[in-house]
């Protein structure tokens, strides 16, 4: 009567089990957040709504008086007060151009930072994963059995990567 | 129009077609293809129809007539169907992927019409039976179905990818075929899963033997016995390939025994940190003796139809180690042949536990047991081949040249 057949899987489990004693992996990278767009999307509609109303206007217009004689009078004392008040509202006119100017042009370098870094970020979960990946083939030599620290002698041989070049034919 | 004329009944064998995309022995699914044809010839006279050699025109190739259509499949037709078969089943993993019409004309698109010519061809031949080769070739089967719409039909299945075995738009060539041929146990059980018919669809094998002037004398390059025979299927400077890592791995891992690491660009014999390089493996002949005076064979990228270098090394009584979803895990496992991997430190366990003499020496028993049984007889194969497609076998084999 010949041996009985060795069964691949039940041998192949028994190794499992003999050999995966010690069990490390690296951590996984984390995720790259993204940003939050309809934040954005609402600095962006109040940055709009400045450019269309920063300009104040510069004269009484006599439509907004009514007619009849309340009118004229309204008229007249709309037209004093803007020619009094006008160097005044030309200089805040100019003062909101420039606060517009300003909002403009720190959204557009919150922008820029926000880019810069959303990159920042991707670049470091790119290392992470680098480093990862690294680690993982650090793992899979932790769980070998280096055959050189298993010599009978106890000793470590060292060997080198590389050598002659001597041809096979 | 009939299958038969007055004419054909005065036949003294029957006559066998067989449509294939591409007829040439480079791919384990040309080989095969040209093997199920050479066991058909045995019993009919076989002719071959394909669209390819420009211009059109009949020759005479070993024992096939072969009638070359002078419409070649165009390969970038057949790669965006592969595409599109492979991303529609990412995207429907319950694999219920509706077909539209559009979809389907997408795939098949400058596929069918290089058959166009192939059913006057039939007409002229008026064949008792028909073989499509490749489960995705639909052109073919609308030629047939052109010519003569009840011709039996037999299906040599090709199936090296699941996700195409069971993608709906094949579905009808799988339903015309009355008998569907399948290389290994896994490919028929796929093929049963998704399209049913246990009966119609029968396991062939492949005609392999190994070859006794290997066992005569070793081949050198590595050491003379007892070494790892490494298959990478890649070159050694594609340093981002999984396969060149793992073949470091194995070359540090047992420095103190010879590692023979098989590249496309180079063979590369490894022992105690130095390296003999030389020039890559042409020959089957250098093949074969690495492969029969190995301790092991790991073969890092197997064939996808039916990995034959895990049949030839197991016919030679060398256990493979194989990644655990690649093809030739069937030969490790059905054939309890060798061992599976699912990662590097497994790949490493796996080759240590079959350099022991007694694993080693069971698994050689029982694997080469397997490869002989299976693969190890041309008359068994014609018999299942011939068998299945409903037509008698004679004695004599005709030998086929590759």
């Amino acid at each position: 009567m010949g041996k009985p057949p060795l069964d691949p899987e039940e041998f192949l489990e028994r190794l499992r089990a003999e050999r995966q004693v010690l069990r490390w992996e690296p951590l996984a990278p984390d995720q790259v957040r993204t940003n939050k767009e309809n934040e954005q999307i609402r600095n962006r509609t109040s940055l709009e709504y400045l450019h269309g109303h920063w300009a104040l206007p510069d004269s009484f217009d006599p439509a907004d008086a009514g007619g009849g004689p309340r009118g004229r009078i309204v008229t007249l004392f709309g037209r004093l007060t803007y020619r009094v008040l006008g160097p005044y509202f030309r200089k805040e006119r100019d003062l909101l151009a420039h606060l517009v100017r300003v909002n403009e042009g720190l959204e557009r370098r919150c922008d820029e930072l926000t880019f810069r870094c959303q990159q920042l970020n991707q670049d470091m979960v790119d290392r992470q994963v680098a480093e990862a990946r690294n680690q993982a083939k650090l793992a899979v030599w932790l769980h070998l059995d280096p055959p050189a620290a298993a010599a009978p002698n106890g000793r470590r041989t060292s060997k080198t990567g590389t050598g002659d070049t001597a041809t096979t034919r | 129009m009939t299958a038969t004329s007055p004419v054909d009944r005065a036949r003294s064998r029957p006559v066998v077609t067989v449509l294939a995309a591409h007829w040439e022995s480079k791919t384990e699914e040309g080989w095969i293809t040209r093997q199920v044809a050479g066991a058909l010839a045995c019993v009919a006279d076989v002719h071959v129809i394909t669209p390819e050699g420009t211009p059109a025109g009949t020759a005479s190739d070993s024992v096939f007539t072969v009638h070359h259509l002078g419409t070649p499949v165009d390969l970038s037709s057949e790669l965006r169907r592969d595409l599109l078969v492979e991303g529609i089943s990412e995207a429907n993993p319950a694999r219920d992927v509706p077909m539209s019409v559009e979809l389907s004309a997408l795939l098949d698109r400058d596929l069918i019409e290089p058959w166009q010519g192939a059913s006057e061809v039939l007409a002229d031949l008026l064949p008792d039976r028909v073989v499509i080769v490749g489960h995705q070739n639909v052109g073919a089967l609308a030629a047939v179905d052109r010519h003569h719409g009840d011709l039996p039909v037999t299906l040599v299945a090709l199936g090296s990818n699941a996700d195409s075995l069971a993608f709906p738009h094949f579905d009808r060539v799988f339903d015309r075929a009355d008998s569907i041929l399948a290389v290994t146990e896994s490919e028929r059980l796929s093929i049963v899963e998704h399209h049913g018919r246990p009966e119609a669809v029968h396991r062939i094998g492949a005609p392999l033997a190994a070859n006794s002037s290997a066992l005569s004398e070793p081949n050198t390059w590595v050491g003379d016995t007892d070494y790892i025979l490494v298959l990478t299927g890649v070159a050694s400077i594609d340093e981002d390939e999984e396969e060149t890592d793992l073949s470091r791995l194995i070359k540090f891992t047992f420095p103190d025994r010879p590692v023979g690491i098989a590249h496309t660009d180079g063979f590369f014999a490894w022992h105690e940190g130095r390296v003999n390089s030389g020039w890559p493996i042409e020959r089957s002949s250098d093949m074969a003796r690495l492969m029969a005076w190995a301790r092991v064979t790991i073969d890092l990228r197997p064939g996808r139809l039916f990995a034959r270098r895990c049949v030839d090394s197991l016919l030679y009584g060398t256990p493979v180690v194989v990644a655990h979803d690649s093809r030739a895990r069937e030969h490790a496992q059905r054939g309890r042949g060798g061992l599976w991997f699912a990662n590097p430190a497994e790949l490493t366990w796996c080759v240590e536990a079959l350099l022991e003499p007694s694993a080693h020496d069971a698994f050689s028993t029982q694997g080469q047991s397997y490869a002989e049984d299976e693969y190890g007889s041309t008359d068994r194969f014609i018999e299942r081949v011939t068998g299945a497609c409903g037509l008698a076998t004679v004695a004599t084999p005709v030998a086929v040249t590759a």
